[in-house]
């Protein structure tokens, strides 16, 4: 991402940046006070701004914007890019690809054609899955099924993932993630424009927390280094709480959307209450309910730093002076 | 409301660490939605501490959270 | 605010244009003929409003259409390839005879009533359905079928051909009347009663039926109970005659739980033959029902409770859940309070929740925990399995209030004589004359 923009800036000179959910997740979710909000702040920034052109990578913003900011010009990365050429760096892989239109591109020709247009200039080899264009197939995450119905969305995931015997290249960093999390090699089309790693393809997917995370971090880092901003970012109390966890903690904090910054404000409480649960075998348990979730913890503890062996929640609020 | 439905195991040996008594069973209230349910849970008999174990949380518990939000 | 629809004339029934207009929190279908000159009928009134009353679904054809477009809606029925909603149950009138001669019927039932099909005949019809549709929910209407002393084995008949649930339309004069009546539907596999009951007091029914029948209907719930066949009442809402009892039906309802498991209200419509419009006073809609519900419960349901439904179109029902709790009270089942919108814990789908509890109920079917064991998370689990009330309200659409939109989204579909599946409406409908479009001019034999 930060590749990505420096990328721009260097060939296009004046571009800012806008770190912001286009509300896709809000409007597949029906709320739509709240991609009405969201509009409006959009719609205001970008007036601020001085009406600048869109830039977006990933299909669903391009299709969610161009609803939201009437007047704009959204213009997809992978369009922008194909006039540019690929960027000093760019790789490319010696084995064939197969390539993977997610559904917001669906009934968007141009940025089918430019990304494949991409891949025949960088000389990617590829192929076309049976399902492809304006019929591609959900990865499992279009719609928030994985979110609605995690085992239909882990089954169409699946189904999709293993619908080709090559590794897939995509343009959507959900349906990218969600193929590996469903074990399949899969690259977005970042990995070979801005390389990183060799084994990008096989890259895990960072789950929910780390996501959340990234971007904060994003965020931090090119206000620190980009832009000379300070201090912008002062972290939350419950973020300075140390935290490790188990593989079985983690791996049920991903399944039940339980995120670190959940488990942290419940270990804080623990450390300026003192209330939690001893059990006779060194078990420690808590409990917090920062909204309306009430979050359970059990952890050990190592003087100032905790370690999580496992986390639960429910939405039934206990009654009374539970924390 | 009676006999707690979760296994011995998950709920023995806990002890209130703030005031260090054993936990007992009492009536607890669980509200959701407008309903309220009373429930005989663990807790620390003086500063009402409740301890929902997993499985009451991932079963029963959910069961109803799901059936008050049924579509 | 005006919404551009097509309707038919009420006098000639050819196919003119409509709009619904909206004035100050009513909305009337207002069309025009060349010929006959303009009507408006009231359709909606009060809140929810009329346009928020939506849920966009996406159309689904007929499994098999049988009909092409040729005229254009309503007059290719058949279904035709540009109906927008499958088959979710198929009414299929095995007699024309009945032992009521109600004013409020809009089923054919009179003296020179054609003869019952045959069991081949009815077989047929079946088929036809599953080519149709599949195999859709069963609903076994007349007249009054229970006139068939074969009725049973008609049951029997649709259950062994496959069809998952099969239920009967009636009065319930014969299933009150006859020991025996309903344990051998009970053995012959019906799952459900579609029961005619206006209400609480036996005025209601002299008003509708012209005779007093509330001792009737409470011996057929009871012998129903005693089978086990689930019952859903039925109470035609007629202004000024049971209006005032939508209440004490529910709580009615509530009372027999679980042998009652619905009320169905059905807001009177008007077929046959009329020498002058209906006036909107003798009109009742969804709204008012759902408002009416939640003035007469002392506000233990809500007018929000209601929600549209998911298959038929939108403006043609409403429909909320509930538990019938140990003391009686109704507990909503239903989640627009809070956040459900968030993510939600991810060990199990509802669906999958839903089964849980039926298995967990089976299991422990004969030895039930005793009052005073489990607890009230138990309790309420096994009682939403158990003691679930579903309450819904459809309005049917005549010749001054049809909407051809919601008409090509009707998943409620007559089985004609010779086979056509007809959405019920058009099925139906008569002009102010008492002119059919259907019944009667497709009475067989069955077409292939």
């Amino acid at each position: 991402m930060e590749a990505a923009y420096a990328d721009l800036r260097a060939r296009l000179g004046d571009v800012g940046l806008m770190l912001q959910c286009c509300g896709a997740p809000a409007h597949w979710a029906g709320r739509r006070e709240k991609i009405g909000e969201l509009a409006g702040t959009l719609n205001q920034r970008w007036r601020e701004l001085g009406e600048p052109r869109i830039i977006a990578a990933c299909p669903s913003c391009v299709s969610m914007l161009r609803q939201e900011l009437a007047g704009a010009e959204i213009v997809s990365h992978w369009t922008v890019l194909r006039e540019l050429g690929p960027p000093e760096g760019a790789v490319t892989p010696q084995e064939v690809l197969a390539v993977n239109d997610p559904c917001a591109a669906r009934d968007d020709r141009m940025v089918q054609e430019d990304f494949r247009a991409m891949l025949k200039m960088m000389g990617v080899s590829f192929v076309e899955p049976e399902l492809s264009g304006d019929l591609t197939q959900c990865c499992g995450y279009g719609g928030l099924l994985n979110e609605a119905n995690p085992e239909l969305g882990k089954r169409v995931s699946e189904l999709r993932a293993g619908a080709v015997n090559e590794d897939w290249v995509t343009y959507c960093v959900m349906c990218r993630d969600l193929f590996a999390k469903s074990g399949k090699r899969a690259l977005h089309l970042y990995d070979l424009l801005y390389p990183r790693s060799d084994e990008a393809a096989s890259r895990p997917a960072p789950g929910y927390s780390a996501r959340r995370e990234n971007r904060v971090r994003l965020r931090e880092g090119l206000l620190r280094e980009l832009w000379r901003e300070s201090g912008e970012h002062v972290a939350e109390p419950h973020e300075t709480v140390a935290v490790t966890f188990s593989d079985k903690a983690l791996e049920a904090m991903e399944t039940r959307r339980i995120l670190k910054s959940d488990v942290q404000k419940v270990l804080m409480q623990v450390r300026e209450t003192g209330r939690y649960l001893v059990n006779d075998d060194g078990r420690r348990l808590a409990s917090f309910r920062p909204a309306v979730v009430t979050y359970w913890v059990e952890f050990e503890q190592d003087g100032e730093a905790f370690v999580v062996q496992n986390a639960w929640s429910h939405r039934m609020c206990i009654k009374g002076g539970q924390p | 409301m009676s006999v707690i439905k979760v296994p011995e195991a998950d709920v023995s040996g806990w002890k209130c660490a703030a005031c260090g008594e054993e936990l007992v069973s009492m009536p607890v209230e669980l509200e959701y939605l407008e309903s309220l349910f009373t429930v005989e849970l663990p807790a620390c008999p003086a500063c009402r501490f409740v301890l929902i174990p997993e499985e009451l949380a991932l079963g029963k518990m959910h069961q109803v959270e799901q059936l008050l939000e049924d579509k | 605010m005006n919404r551009a629809t097509e309707s038919v004339c009420p006098v000639c029934l050819s196919r003119i244009p409509a709009r619904h207009e909206t004035v100050g929190g009513d909305t009337f279908l207002v069309k025009v003929c060349p010929d006959h000159g303009a009507f408006r009928a009231v359709v909606w009134r009060g809140d929810p409003g009329f346009r928020e009353w939506s849920r966009p679904k996406i159309p689904s054809r007929p499994g098999t259409p049988f009909t092409k477009v040729e005229q254009g809606c309503p007059f290719d029925c058949g279904l035709c390839e540009a109906h927008r909603q499958h088959s979710c149950t198929a009414v299929m009138e095995v007699t024309w005879r009945c032992d009521l001669g109600c004013p409020v019927c809009f089923a054919s039932s009179g003296v020179d009533a054609p003869p019952d099909p045959s069991p081949e005949e009815f077989g047929m019809l079946l088929d036809r359905v599953v080519e149709a549709s599949g195999y859709c929910n069963i609903q076994l209407s007349g007249g009054e079928p229970t006139m068939r002393d074969d009725l049973p084995g008609l049951v029997r008949q649709a259950k062994s051909r496959g069809f998952g649930f099969v239920q009967l339309n009636t009065n319930g004069i014969r299933i009150g009347r006859e020991g025996g009546y309903a344990s051998a539907l009970a053995d012959a596999g019906l799952d459900s009663v579609f029961l005619q009951f206006d209400g609480t007091r036996d005025g209601i029914y002299k008003a509708l039926r012209g005779r007093p029948l509330l001792e009737r209907k409470l011996a057929a719930i009871r012998a129903l109970a005693e089978a086990g066949i689930g019952i859903v009442l039925v109470p035609t809402v007629v202004p000024g005659i049971n209006d005032d009892d939508l209440g004490a039906i529910i709580r009615f309802a509530a009372e027999n739980s679980p042998a009652v498991r619905g009320v169905h209200f059905q807001p009177v419509s008007y077929f046959g033959r009329y020498p002058e419009p209906p006036a909107d006073a003798q009109r009742i809609t969804l709204p008012e029902i759902m408002n009416l519900l939640e003035e007469q419960s002392g506000g233990v349901m809500r007018a929000s409770h209601f929600q549209p439904p998911g298959c038929e179109h939108s403006h043609c029902s409403c429909h909320a859940n509930y538990v019938v709790i140990e003391d009686g009270g109704l507990t909503r089942l239903a989640g627009n309070g809070g956040c459900g919108c968030k993510p939600r814990p991810a060990s199990e789908g509802a669906d999958r929740a839903k089964a849980f509890v039926k298995r967990q109920w089976a299991a422990s079917g004969p030895d039930l925990p005793m009052a005073g064991s489990g607890d009230d998370l138990d309790r309420f689990i096994n009682r939403a399995s158990s003691h679930m009330l579903a309450v819904s309200a459809m309005a049917f659409q005549d010749c001054w209030t049809l909407d051809l939109e919601r008409l090509k989204g009707c998943c409620i579909h007559s089985v004609a004589p010779d086979g056509r599946l007809i959405p019920f409406c058009a099925y139906n409908l008569t002009s102010q004359r008492g002119e059919t479009v259907y019944r009667g001019k497709c009475d067989g034999p069955v077409r292939a």
